[in-house]
C-alpha cells in the first residue's frame, strides 16, 4: 500500500516534472528566437569578422535552440557561430554573449572578461541594473527584456527603437 | 428633339460624373487606409518578432486618434490567429479572417472596408494587418453628389431650353420660313417669291441658293413662255392664209368626196388654230399682256347665243338651259367670257361621250351670277379637283383619248379671276358641275 503511495507520488512528480522540462525548454527555444531577433535591431558598428558570434556561459538549452537557428539563419548575410563557454576565463570576443542563469561565478566575474562590442544578455531579475545590456524576465507569464542604455552605450552599440519600444529600459 | 438631345447627353455626362467621384472616392479611402495599415506593418514587425502583443495592442490604439473611421482592427500572426487586436470604443467586435489570397489588399462590403496589409521581415511573412472602416460618410457624400448632378441637371436642361428657345427663334424659325415658301410655291406655281434672310450662316447660304435656284426658274420659265409666244404667232399666221384658202375651196368645191375632204380639213385646222390661239392666251397672261375688252351686255344674251351656236358643234349632245332668266347687265368682256362657256361647254361633251344632255344652270345670289355646266360623264377624282386649273394639266384616267393641251381651264380661270370671279368644281362620280360667279352690274 505505502509502496504504492510511494510510486503514484513519484508518477505525479515525474509527469510534473517532465511539465516542467517541457515548458523550460519552450522558454529557451523563445529566448534564443529572441537573441536571434535582437541582432536585427542593434548595429554593431564596423564589424568585419567572417561569422556572427554568439556565445553561452554556463550549460543552458538555449545553447542548443541557437545551434538549431544557427543552421538556418544568417545576420546581415553572415553565418552564425555558437560557442559554449564553461568558465568566465575561456571567453573569446564575440558578438553576444548569453549569461545563462545556471553558472556558478558571479556576474562581475564574468562582465570583467567581456571584450569591449560584446552585447551581453542575462536572465536573472536585476542583472540589467548590473550592468548586462539586456535582461530577459518573466512578467505574467510572459517572456519580457529589460535593457540597459548605459551598457549599450558604453559598449559603442545603437538599438533601434523598434527593440528598446518593447523593452523595460533600466538606467 | 434638341432638347431631348441635351438632357440624354447630360444625364450621361453626370452619371459618368457621379460614378467616377463614387470610385475615385473609394480609390482614395482604400489609399490612405492602406497607408495607415502599412505604417502599422512596419511598426509592429518587431512586436510580433518579440511576441509583445501588448506593444502591439499600443499601436493599434493609435488608431483612436489617426482614423476614426476605423472601428476595428487587428495583427494576425504567421498562422491567422488573432496577435493584437482594436475596437473603437463602442463598436461590436469584428472577427478577422486571413486574407484569401496574399495579394488580396481590401475588400468592399456594404458600407464597409477591409484592408489587408501584410507585416514581412526581409521577405519573411510574420503577419497580416487588418482594418475595418465604416463608410457610413460615404451615403452622405453619394447623397450629395446626386443632390448635386441633379441640381446641374435642372440647370443644364433649363438652359438647354432657353438655347433651344434662342435658336428656334434664330435657326427654326427662318428654316420654318424658308419651308413656308416653298410649300406656297409648289401650291401656287409662283416662281417669282423670293426669300428674305439677313443674317450671314449656312442658313442664309440656303436661302440665297434658294432665290437663285428660283430665279434661274423664272428665266427659264421666261423663255419657255417667250418661245411659246413666238411659235404660236408664227404658226397662227400661215395658218390663217391655209384657213382662208380652205374656206374658199369649202365654197366652191361641189363634188364629192372632195367636198368631205375639205370639210375635214378645214375641221381640223379650226382645231390646230383654237390650239394655238389657247397657246398664245397662255403667252400672254404669262407675260401681263391679257387686256379685257369691257362692254355692258345682257347676260341671258350671251348664254343663249352661246348654246346656240355650241348647238352646231356638240350634235351628240343635248343642250339644256335651267334656273332662272338673269335680265341684267354685266360689265365685262364678252368674247373672253363666251370663251370661257364655250371652253366648259366643250369640257363637257369630251368628258361624257356617247351623248348625253349637258345642263346649263343660271341663277343669282346675293349681286352674284352664278353660272354652272353640268355633265353626267366619267367625273373627276376630288384629289385631281384642285389641279385641273394648273397649266398642261390632264385629268389622269382617259386622258389619251381626249385632246388638247390641258390649257384650257387655265385660262377660263384666269379671265374669271380678271372680271373678279370665281370658277370651282362639284361633284366626282356620276359627272362634274363647273360652277362660275361673276359680279352683276347694280340693278336700276
Amino acid at each position: 500500500m505505502f509502496k504504492k503511495i510511494v510510486y503514484l507520488i513519484t508518477l505525479c512528480s515525474a509527469y510534473s516534472l517532465c511539465g516542467v522540462a517541457q515548458r523550460g525548454e519552450e522558454d529557451y527555444k523563445l529566448k534564443a528566437a529572441f537573441i536571434y531577433n535582437f541582432t536585427k535591431y542593434i548595429d554593431w558598428g564596423n564589424a568585419n569578422s567572417g561569422a556572427f558570434s554568439i556565445g553561452v556561459i554556463g550549460n543552458s538549452p538555449v545553447y542548443n535552440s541557437l545551434q538549431e537557428i544557427a543552421k538556418t539563419k544568417t545576420v546581415n548575410n553572415k553565418r552564425i557561430v555558437v560557442f559554449h563557454f564553461d568558465d568566465p576565463d575561456d571567453i573569446i570576443p564575440c558578438h553576444i554573449l548569453f549569461i545563462s542563469a545556471n553558472n556558478s561565478f558571479s556576474l562581475s566575474s564574468v562582465l570583467a572578461r567581456v571584450s569591449k562590442g560584446t552585447l551581453t544578455i542575462s536572465e536573472e531579475p536585476g542583472f540589467a541594473d548590473f550592468g548586462t545590456a539586456f535582461n530577459f524576465f518573466v512578467d505574467n507569464h510572459k517572456l519580457k527584456f529589460e535593457a540597459n542604455i548605459n551598457t549599450l552605450n558604453e559598449e559603442g552599440m545603437k538599438a533601434s527603437s523598434q527593440l528598446l519600444k518593447l523593452a523595460t529600459i533600466v538606467k | 428633339m434638341q432638347v431631348f438631345t441635351s438632357v440624354i447627353v447630360l444625364g450621361l455626362c453626370f452619371a459618368a460624373f457621379v460614378l467616377s467621384h463614387i470610385r475615385d472616392y473609394k480609390e482614395r479611402k482604400v489609399a490612405s487606409l492602406s497607408g495607415i495599415a502599412q505604417v502599422i506593418a512596419t511598426n509592429s514587425v518587431s512586436t510580433l518578432q518579440f511576441q509583445d502583443n501588448e506593444a502591439a495592442n499600443d499601436i493599434l490604439y493609435d488608431l483612436k486618434k489617426i482614423s476614426p473611421e476605423i472601428i476595428n482592427a487587428a495583427i494576425l500572426d504567421q498562422e491567422g490567429r488573432v496577435f493584437a487586436s482594436y475596437v473603437k470604443a463602442g463598436a461590436d467586435s469584428f472577427q478577422f479572417s486571413p486574407p484569401k489570397s496574399a495579394s488580396q489588399t481590401n475588400e468592399f462590403r456594404n458600407r464597409e472596408l477591409l484592408i489587408f496589409n501584410p507585416i514581412t521581415y526581409n521577405n519573411e511573412m510574420l503577419g497580416t494587418v487588418c482594418l475595418h472602416a465604416s463608410l457610413s460618410e460615404m451615403d452622405a457624400f453619394e447623397s450629395f453628389q446626386y443632390r448635386l448632378s441633379f441640381m446641374l441637371l435642372i440647370v443644364g436642361v433649363a438652359l438647354s431650353f432657353l438655347i433651344a428657345f434662342v435658336v428656334q427663334r434664330y435657326i427654326s424659325k427662318r428654316i420654318l420660313n424658308l419651308v413656308g415658301v416653298m410649300k406656297e410655291v409648289s401650291e401656287t406655281g409662283n416662281y417669282k417669291m423670293q426669300v428674305q434672310d439677313d443674317y450671314k450662316d449656312e442658313i442664309n447660304t440656303l436661302t440665297r441658293v434658294f432665290n437663285e435656284m428660283m430665279d434661274q426658274i423664272n428665266i427659264s420659265l421666261q423663255k419657255k413662255d417667250e418661245f411659246i409666244g413666238i411659235a404660236s404667232h408664227e404658226l397662227k399666221t400661215p395658218l390663217t392664209s391655209i384657213k382662208a384658202y380652205l374656206q374658199v375651196l369649202d365654197s366652191i368645191e361641189q363634188t364629192e368626196p372632195n367636198r368631205q375632204y375639205v370639210k375635214k380639213t378645214l375641221d381640223n385646222v379650226n382645231r390646230l388654230q383654237q390650239l394655238i390661239y389657247d397657246l398664245l392666251d397662255v403667252s400672254k397672261i404669262q407675260s401681263g399682256q391679257m387686256h379685257l375688252n369691257v362692254t355692258k351686255f345682257n347676260v341671258d344674251d350671251l348664254i343663249d347665243d352661246t348654246i346656240a351656236s355650241f348647238r352646231f358643234v356638240a350634235r351628240d349632245h343635248t343642250i339644256i338651259r335651267s334656273g332662272e332668266k338673269i335680265n341684267q347687265l354685266i360689265t365685262a368682256d364678252r368674247q373672253r367670257l363666251e370663251q370661257v362657256l364655250v371652253n366648259l361647254l366643250s369640257n363637257a361633251t369630251k368628258y361624257s361621250p356617247n351623248g348625253k344632255k349637258i345642263i346649263i344652270y343660271t341663277g343669282k345670289r346675293g349681286g352674284q351670277l352664278i353660272i354652272s355646266v353640268r355633265d353626267f360623264g366619267i367625273g373627276i377624282p376630288k384629289e385631281e379637283q384642285g389641279k385641273v386649273f394648273e397649266r398642261f394639266y390632264r385629268a389622269k384616267k382617259n386622258s389619251i383619248l381626249i385632246s388638247g393641251f390641258g390649257l384650257g381651264l387655265y385660262i377660263c380661270k384666269d379671265i374669271i379671276k380678271r372680271h373678279k370671279g370665281k370658277i370651282w368644281i362639284e361633284g366626282e362620280d356620276k359627272g362634274t358641275s363647273f360652277y362660275v360667279s361673276l359680279p352683276l352690274d347694280k340693278e336700276g
